[in-house]
């Protein structure tokens, strides 16, 4: 991991566009600014964490089509 | 808020004014409402070479029959998948009302998918000007919005309404978005208690 120290309104360039700049720097948290092209997706940590745990669980659940066919059943739901 | 069970008379083209079709895809556009019901008949393809040409596609869900046409790039992949550029998402009365989102490339990843609309009536969701922009987005182009479920072996199933696919069927470009300002949750029961 590279580390370095940045004051404020001090930046780091990462890649092709991207910057992230230190905006404020406060007793519980530092204020952080982000520049990126669009095609770059800018989340939160935690969140992206979160949604990255369901896309797996999503992803390996073991259902199949007569699974579901049973599910549909018991929500009461009909095929168009 | 509460929870609904499958609402599948939203499927119906007359209700929802104006489903678009794609390669015999369901695209359930309801951001902007202006467009009408159009086909889209030659959506542009990065593919030009071999447009048109047959796939099949093995699932967990069942064998599907596409083309090369219908190939939706997710320039960021999507979380979890972060290798897995290019997808398609099949429709079938087999699984309807769900479509199965299936990845081409990368690691395998496979998902039931299913509009939001159908789980949550009034499910709405905004993009922001920075998402906007990297799909593309012209003023009046419909969206496809759909949600990841996840359906376990004792039934109960779950609808990520918090982070939407989201595929802009003029460019063919998708994205799953988070938006910053959500109030949906990541595990939203489709089953009526």
């Amino acid at each position: 991991m590279l580390v370095v120290t940045r004051k404020r309104n001090e930046a780091i360039i990462i890649g092709d566009g991207i910057e992230v700049r230190v905006l404020r720097v406060g007793r519980d948290g530092v204020r952080i600014g982000i520049t990126a092209p669009p095609h770059v997706p800018v989340n939160r940590a935690e969140i992206y964490e979160l949604i990255r745990a369901e896309n797996l669980e999503a992803s390996n659940s073991q259902a199949t089509v007569g699974a579901l066919e049973g599910h549909l059943r018991r929500t009461g739901t009909t095929r168009t | 808020m509460s929870h609904y069970a499958l609402n599948v008379q939203a499927l119906d083209p007359q209700r929802d004014n104006g489903p678009v079709v794609l390669s015999g895809v369901r695209f359930d556009a309801f951001e902007e409402a202006a467009h009408g019901g159009a086909i889209v008949e030659d959506a542009p393809s990065k593919n030009k070479d071999d447009a048109g040409s047959k796939m099949r596609v093995e699932t967990r869900f069942g064998t599907f029959d596409t083309d090369r046409r219908s190939l939706v790039e997710f320039p960021a992949g999507v979380p979890a998948f972060e290798q897995c550029r290019h997808f398609v998402v099949m429709a079938a009365p087999t699984i309807a009302p769900f479509q199965c989102l299936h990845a081409v490339d990368g690691p395998a990843a496979s998902f039931l998918v299913i509009s939001p609309r159908l789980v949550l009536p009034d499910y709405r969701c905004k993009l922001n000007p920075a998402d906007r922009q990297r799909f593309q987005v012209t003023e009046d182009a419909p969206l496809l919005w759909l949600v990841l479920v996840s359906l376990k072996e004792s039934g109960e199933a779950t609808a990520n309404l918090r982070a939407p696919i989201v595929i802009n069927p003029a460019r063919m470009i998708g994205y799953q978005v988070i938006p910053h300002d959500s109030v949906y949750p990541i595990r939203y029961p489709m089953v009526k208690e």
